[in-house]
């Protein structure tokens, strides 16, 4: 988002603050002090923190089934409410919570370290190496995320597992084209011929010296790419093509929900919620991130 | 111009290609033996052949492939798995819902998205730019799954304005089958929108600050004018592209409508199919969902070229 509206503003203008303290952590301490990074920050640390915790902030367990009636509204022991098995619902979203952000986060992470290694390696050999890379790359890119899914969970089958190998999947090409572009941005600069005069080894230049200039917009990228797999790992539990029943998860909670729609509106209401703070979140440090790495820095 | 067509036309062709020899690859793919695990376990041999040459899988990969081919040149994308009927046939009835829902849908979305965007580009930092910022962070927060259950449960469970479910034919019953199709409708295009804004915004905002625009400004030009005859047509250049790469989320947006409001469609049929592991209509529907998609992104190009003569002779 933040990157779309750049152009339009007269970026240039003033040059950002210098952080005080320590140079290492002053991009951390830039997100932070960004209100839309703070409350993002925040916002996912807390989540996550609740997903963690499950077992100690619900009651009960996301599976029992309670004596009683079906769907209850919610109340003091049941904070959002009963399902149709009778099951805690806080419980459910809690334990969903934590299942939705284990399908994405950790395939995120693993499709962005090695579409950076390809694409550094690509930049930095170049010739036919980074030919057909790129094609491939290029190949993947021409796909809607969703088509490239369904070919992952035709071959994998339905499960948590074949959302996180799509999702790492679908970044693998985004961030190779990403890094090869910092790459042969990079491989010209000085400090990269000084590396070499020193008899540094390609891996060492690429991946200590380089990797760590070229970090900045791979990082926005990483928090951009968190939204969309939360979003299709989400959209995919929701149409049975995640997790298997038992296990919930905020898209399957939403799933389940419909048929009680009438009757019992909490029901999809937290799960709902849950998965709106957590893309509001991811997207504001995303922001976050882009204006404190970026070369635009509005303030 | 012509030259540049036939150009791109060839271009679309190793693309088409290329991703049909992936779609055939995928049941290669799969772990350990799909046809043994279709069968079942106390399937008697002939069972198991009889289903091996029903999904292309006898003989050597280079003799599948070649078969594959010529089959699906032939129009023949074989059959169910599961009910032996014919793939083609499966997605010439899955297919009339959802082209209907993307004709609404897509439509709807153009016409909410560039004006919102031109109000909002025309004046950065205006009330339209900070409506649309609000509608853009609303957007973002809620997946179109969530927002088509919210739909669902504010107009036809509350309200009861409009029908939560089902499909009437657009083009037999135009009243019903309007109004059973507009939640859908609106659960994808109101995502789309939100994209399609923030891009011509963008786009928009970046043109007028370019010295023509001050110029047409200078002598005398009207608010009007100058937006809409001066600026706008070269700001809607680039969002030629992005109304094309939208033509995915439609597809993404299409899949999950038809699961909250129960339509039958393609979206459905690859749900479905994925489920009971019927592999050649997921391979069907694949393919020509690929294909499509190949010809909405060429469409899109030959627009561009049109639009802008640099492109075409480059």
């Amino acid at each position: 988002m933040t990157q779309l509206s750049l152009g339009s503003r007269r970026s240039l203008r003033s040059p950002a603050p210098r952080a005080k303290g320590p140079p290492r952590f002053a991009t951390l301490r830039r997100i932070l002090a960004n209100p839309q990074g703070l409350i993002g920050a925040g916002g996912l640390a807390l989540l996550v923190l609740l997903a963690l915790g499950a077992e100690l902030v619900a009651a009960h367990d996301p599976a029992a089934q309670d004596a009683g009636r079906r769907l209850l509204s919610p109340s003091v022991a049941h904070p959002f409410g009963v399902d149709e098995l009778r099951r805690d619902l806080l419980a459910r979203t809690l334990f969903g919570l934590r299942i939705s952000l284990l399908a994405s986060f950790p395939a995120v992470a693993a499709g962005a370290l090695a579409g950076t290694a390809l694409g550094f390696v690509a930049g930095y050999a170049g010739g036919w190496v980074e030919a057909v890379v790129m094609r491939c790359v290029d190949a993947m890119l021409a796909m809607p995320g969703l088509l490239s899914a369904i070919a992952v969970l035709t071959v994998l089958g339905p499960g948590s597992i074949s959302v996180g190998v799509a999702i790492a999947l679908f970044n693998v090409p985004l961030f190779t084209r990403l890094a090869r572009g910092q790459m042969l941005a990079e491989r010209g600069k000085e400090y990269v011929r000084a590396a070499e005069a020193t008899g540094a080894g390609p891996a060492r230049i690429i991946f200590i010296h380089i990797a760590r200039n070229a970090a900045p917009p791979l990082l926005t990228q990483v928090a951009m790419s968190a939204v969309a797999a939360v979003m299709l790992a989400a959209a995919l539990s929701f149409l049975g093509l995640g997790e298997r029943p038992p296990e919930p998860s905020l898209g399957g909670l939403i799933n389940a929900s419909r048929p009680y729609l009438r009757t019992a509106w909490w029901y999809p209401l937290f799960p709902g919620l849950t998965l709106a703070v957590l893309l509001v979140s991811l997207n504001l440090l995303a922001d976050a991130i882009a204006e404190a790495t970026g070369p635009y820095r509005r303030r | 111009m012509l030259g540049f067509v036939i150009r791109r036309l060839t271009q679309a062709v190793p693309v088409l290609l290329l991703t049909s020899t992936a779609v055939f690859l995928l049941l290669r793919l799969i772990p350990g033996d799909p046809v043994a695990d279709l069968a079942g376990e106390n399937a008697s041999p002939e069972r198991v052949e009889e289903i091996r040459r029903q999904l292309g899988m006898d003989g050597s990969i280079f003799a599948q492939y070649g078969r594959w081919l010529s089959d699906v040149l032939h129009g023949d994308l074989g059959r169910s798995v599961q009910n032996g009927v014919s793939v083609g046939r499966l997605l010439r009835l899955a297919g009339p819902p959802t082209v209907e829902l993307a004709l609404v849908a897509y439509p709807l979305a153009l016409l909410l998205g560039i004006p919102l965007g031109v109000l909002a580009g025309a004046r950065p930092r205006s009330r339209w730019d900070w409506a649309l910022s609000g509608y853009t962070a609303f957007a973002v927060a809620l997946p179109s799954f969530v927002l088509g259950v919210a739909l669902l449960w504010l107009f036809s469970v509350r309200l009861g304005w409009l029908p939560a479910s089902g499909h009437v034919s657009l083009f037999d019953h135009p009243g019903e089958g309007l109004r059973r199709i507009i939640l859908p409708a609106l659960s994808v295009a109101l995502v789309m929108a939100s994209a399609l804004a923030r891009y011509t915004r963008t786009a928009l905002a970046e043109v007028m600050r370019q010295d023509y625009v001050r110029t047409a400004w200078a002598k005398g030009a009207g608010d009007r004018r100058v937006v809409l005859r001066h600026a706008l047509p070269n700001a809607l250049v680039p969002v030629i592209t992005i109304a094309a790469l939208q033509f995915g989320h439609l597809l993404t947006g299409a899949v999950v409508a038809e699961r909250i409001f129960t339509r039958p469609g393609l979206g459905d049929l690859v749900v479905r199919s994925i489920q009971t592991r019927d592999y050649p209509v997921v391979q069907g529907a694949l393919l020509m969902l690929v294909a499509v998609f190949v010809a909405v992104n060429l469409l899109a190009d030959l627009a561009y070229g049109i639009a802008d003569p640099r492109i075409r002779r480059s």
